[in-house]
């Protein structure tokens, strides 16, 4: 039997042609993996109750990653099936429960780590601060990657304009870029930036219009996701931790927040992309 | 041949909705090709949002695949976008299970379903690289199959496709897969050889082995071009869908398409008689999936889908021997189907039918849809769908009393023997219905949704000449003018120049080949989409190969006329179509054979069957068609064209 506690935390991969999906489509397919694994998940109140997951900043259509992030509440009332439990879960239950749930959603979508909550952390929205793109790119033109970001990053204002509740409004972008780094590959370049999400993210496609029209993306992989607490960022969930909430009496970071740099490396040599 | 992937996946990210192109669906395959398989690639003629869903391939896709002797993959229609990325990379059309080729296939088959979908088919023949006519393919070359409801009059496809499949496809798809097997296994190469074996299989024309006859606008006949030609093609029929509880897996998708929830098929077939209606009139007799395989399917589909809601789906679900029962047993909980929301997509219009609907709908009570098809008593006895008015009001008031607000109602105009008067009288029912509504709430909304009726083959309006499109468009301006004053009342409309085009393909002859290649050489791809259809495209192609609106579309057959489709039959006899014709005329209705005394219309007798139905008697409530309450007066003369030989 499988024990869920009522607050997880699950991090995810989604890699391969299935990164050419929506967000809504991720969330529709995570619902129905739910409900086909009969996982307890607990339900929203009201006329139409869909279950209740809240996911981090959305991944563009055709993006892939290796550092999403899920928060699903689970509910004893919700328990439909004698394999499944809500209550005092163990890392044996959140692995098991990782491997049911990664058997149920469609290949390139992998559940990598899942940590119980204890309902008092923020909301992925809230709480991630900053995340890191690996982004491959073409440019047909001159001048090279690398010179067009130093010239990003030495101005003072990169200015794009967007839409808000129905009006242009003009936002300056370079205060999301934190760090932007480029090599060269044999067909362009690959950009490893580190994106500040607050106040207002910002969108991948936004920051390739900054480097140039003639720029021509590839592929895209967002390879982190980090919350920021005291200065320090951390990983909601690190890959292969599956951890429950820690009993009060020990310390609170010890086992859920660590990362764990070798599972982290093992993953990124299992890439499928 | 192996995977475009590579090639495919750089474009993706430049076209609109790329998950259209990926496959990857909960239940889909990627079939392992073994020396002797006959490898079938079936197509949906439209985007896949649209194809994804429709149950017929699916069925396709798993009993070919569940064959040893075969494989099958699937491929819809590429966007433009996509289209135009395709041709400029040089990618050819391909499956989305294992992005081979589409000429690395055996057969390409089509599914069929709206006459507007064909120059889809050309252009997706084409992105194949295969020869466009079938006559220019030779014996290695990928044949080209088409199926479903529109091969009933396969002519205007004839040139450009192998073979029509006409009827239920579960088991000739087997029988065309052990045909090809063997000609391969004896080395045949010859096309007209193989043409020939195709055509002993019941139920595949080839139109290749046949030559129709003209004289000015009409057909006058059609040869036979070799003795192995059967004269008459008869449809296939699976007489007792319980031996084919199909879809097994089903298809699940990754990203949103039309019908996104479980399909359960209940029946087949349907005996109301309308008869504008092609569907009610091929696809005879009537044949009801069993209960508790009902039951069975849904508890599997919802267990390994996910879906959070069924679709019970038929012509007519509401008249399911026993439909509640079943509603009731799938909504229990000790039946293991789960949270579960079931939804009957096709509602009768009575009180009964939407107490039923009340009892099932959990959560928001949006909308109901009916469809009384006639805006008066006398037009709905010409076409035989014999709502009465007390039926209607009484439909829409329990709907509005059981809490729903907007009540959408369809009809067709243009039919035989309208009057302004009958185009008039659908305001009038809207209007009716609006103050019911008020009744019980100010906030209700009534839609009334009207297209322009399209005659179709194999039906007792087959010889009826259709509205020209200035003609429905009078019509839609009346109703507009009608309604103007009337609030709470909207009127919609389908445009007018899309049912002509329509007309073209639905009766057209074999010389509405050359018509529908100009179209779509023309850039006239997707002509079911507003945006991407205009009626002077079609009169540009029709009168450049000596045709028009009025000579195809607006012409009135004769009865000694030979009809394209003459040499094809769904069972039905033709006198039986004709005798409907005549009581149309007379405003006069027929019953429903499955409670009252057979009329024979040849389904059953030609087909040596009969109704395959759990229960012998009419279900309970209104009176459509039921022989409760039909106020047959005298039959009346109208005078109207098409006229007796």
């Amino acid at each position: 039997m499988i024990v869920l506690p009522p607050r997880l935390r699950v991090r995810y991969v989604r890699v391969g042609r299935v990164r050419f999906i929506s967000q809504r489509d991720t969330a529709r397919i995570f619902e129905r993996a739910m409900r086909r694994l009969h996982a307890p998940v607990k339900y929203s109140e009201g006329f139409s109750p869909h279950p209740i997951l809240s996911f981090s900043a959305a991944l563009p259509t055709g993006g892939a990653s290796e550092a999403e992030y899920l928060d699903v509440r689970f509910d004893s009332a919700e328990v439909t099936d004698e394999r499944f439990a809500v209550g005092e879960s163990s890392e044996m239950s959140l692995r098991a429960f990782a491997e049911a749930l990664s058997a149920v959603l469609p290949v390139g979508m992998v559940v990598t780590g899942a940590v119980e909550l204890d309902g008092s952390e923020l909301s992925l929205q809230e709480a991630v601060a900053c995340m890191r793109w690996e982004v491959d790119v073409r440019a047909s033109e001159p001048p090279t990657i690398d010179v067009r970001i130093a010239n990003l990053m030495a101005s003072a204002e990169i200015v794009v304009e967007r839409q808000r509740k129905g009006r242009p409004v003009v936002d300056n972008i370079r205060e999301n870029i934190a760090v932007m780094e480029s090599d060269a590959t044999p067909e362009g370049a690959r950009i490893t930036v580190d994106l500040l999400t607050h106040p207002r993210g910002i969108r991948l496609r936004e920051l390739l219009t900054a480097l140039g029209s003639d720029i021509e993306l590839l592929r895209a992989t967002r390879t982190h996701q980090w919350i920021d607490q005291h200065g320090e960022r951390y990983e909601p969930v690190a890959v292969g931790t599956f951890a429950v909430v820690t009993p009060p009496a020990l310390s609170e970071t010890d086992s859920a927040l660590t990362r764990s740099p070798s599972r982290e490396r093992e993953q990124h040599e299992q890439r499928t992309d | 041949m192996t995977s475009l992937w590579n090639d495919i996946e750089p474009i993706l990210w430049r076209v609109d909705k790329p998950a259209r192109y990926i496959g990857g669906e909960v239940g889909s395959l990627e079939p392992q090709r073994h020396e002797g398989n006959i490898n079938w690639l079936v197509a949906y003629p439209d985007t896949y949002e649209i194809g994804l869903p429709n149950t017929g391939l699916t069925i396709l896709y798993e009993i070919l695949n569940d064959r040893d002797d075969a494989t099958c993959e699937r491929t819809y229609a590429p966007w433009v976008d996509m289209e135009k990325e395709m041709r400029g990379a040089g990618i050819p059309l391909f499956s989305v299970d294992s992005f081979r080729p589409a000429n690395s296939f055996d057969i390409l088959a089509f599914n069929v379903a709206a006459e507007l979908t064909y120059t889809n088919v050309l252009n997706m023949i084409d992105l194949s690289g295969i020869p466009l006519h079938a006559a220019d393919r030779g014996g290695d070359d990928t044949f080209v199959f088409i199926g479903g409801h529109c091969t009933y009059n396969p002519e205007p496809m004839a040139t450009f496709v192998d073979a029509a499949v006409l009827g239920d496809g579960e088991e000739v798809v087997g029988e065309i897969t052990a045909v090809m097997a063997t000609w391969r296994a004896e080395g045949v190469t010859d096309r007209h050889e193989m043409w020939c074996r195709l055509a002993q299989i019941p139920g595949v024309y080839v139109p290749g082995l046949y030559r129709p006859t003209f004289e000015g606008e009409r057909q006058t006949g059609i040869e036979m071009l070799d003795p192995r030609a059967p004269a008459v093609v008869e449809k296939r029929t699976v007489y007792d869908l319980g031996q084919w509880p199909y879809p097994r897996r089903g298809l699940v998708p990754l990203t949103d398409v039309v019908h996104d929830r479980l399909n359960v098929e209940v029946f087949r077939g349907c005996t109301r008689g309308c008869r504008f209606c092609q569907a009610g009139m091929i696809t005879r007799p009537v044949r009801e999936r069993p209960r508790h395989q009902v039951v069975d399917m849904v508890r599997a589909g919802m267990e390994r889908t996910g879906y959070d809601e069924v679709a019970l789906t038929s012509l007519s679900t509401a008249d399911y021997s026993g439909i509640e029962d079943v509603v009731t047993e799938i909504m229990d909980p000790a039946a293991g189907c789960g949270r579960v929301n079931v939804s009957l997509p096709s509602l009768r219009v009575d009180a009964f039918t939407v107490g039923t609907a009340a009892a099932i709908q959990q959560g928001r009570k949006s909308g109901l849809t009916f469809a009384p098809e006639g805006g008066t008593w006398r037009m709905r006895r010409v076409i035989n769908k014999l709502i009465s008015e007390e039926d209607l009001y009484a439909a829409t008031d329990a709907a509005f009393a059981q809490g729903w607000q907007r009540v959408k109602l369809y009809f067709l105009i243009g039919l035989p023997t309208e009057t302004d008067e009958d185009v008039l009288g659908i305001v009038e029912l809207g209007r009716r219905v609006v103050e019911i509504g008020r009744k019980y709430r100010r906030s209700i909304t009534v839609t009334v949704s009207v297209g322009g009726f399209v005659p179709k083959p194999q039906t007792p309006f087959q010889w009826f000449g259709q509205d020209s499109p200035d003609e429905l468009q009078r019509k839609i301006t009346l109703l507009r003018d009608a309604s103007r004053d009337v609030k709470g009342l909207s009127v919609r409309w389908h445009d007018p120049s899309a049912s002509a085009a329509e007309g073209v393909s639905s009766r057209g002859d074999r010389r509405m080949g050359a018509v529908l290649e100009r179209v779509w050489r023309d850039g006239g791809t997707f002509q079911e989409w507003g945006e991407m259809f205009t009626l002077e495209r079609w009169e540009r192609a029709l009168e450049a190969e000596g045709f028009s609106l009025a000579s195809v579309s607006e012409r009135d057959r004769r009865r000694d006329e030979c009809v394209p489709w003459a040499h094809l039959s769904a069972g039905l006899h033709e006198d039986f179509l004709w005798g409907e014709w005549e009581s149309a005329l007379a405003e006069a209705g027929t019953e429903d054979c499955r409670w009252t005394p057979c009329y024979d219309c040849g389904a059953c007798t030609t087909l040596s069957l009969e109704h395959h139905v759990a229960s012998p008697t009419a279900p309970a409530g209104g009176s459509q068609g039921t022989g409760q309450g039909l106020d047959l007066r005298t039959p009346v003369s109208l005078g109207v064209k098409p006229v007796s030989a």
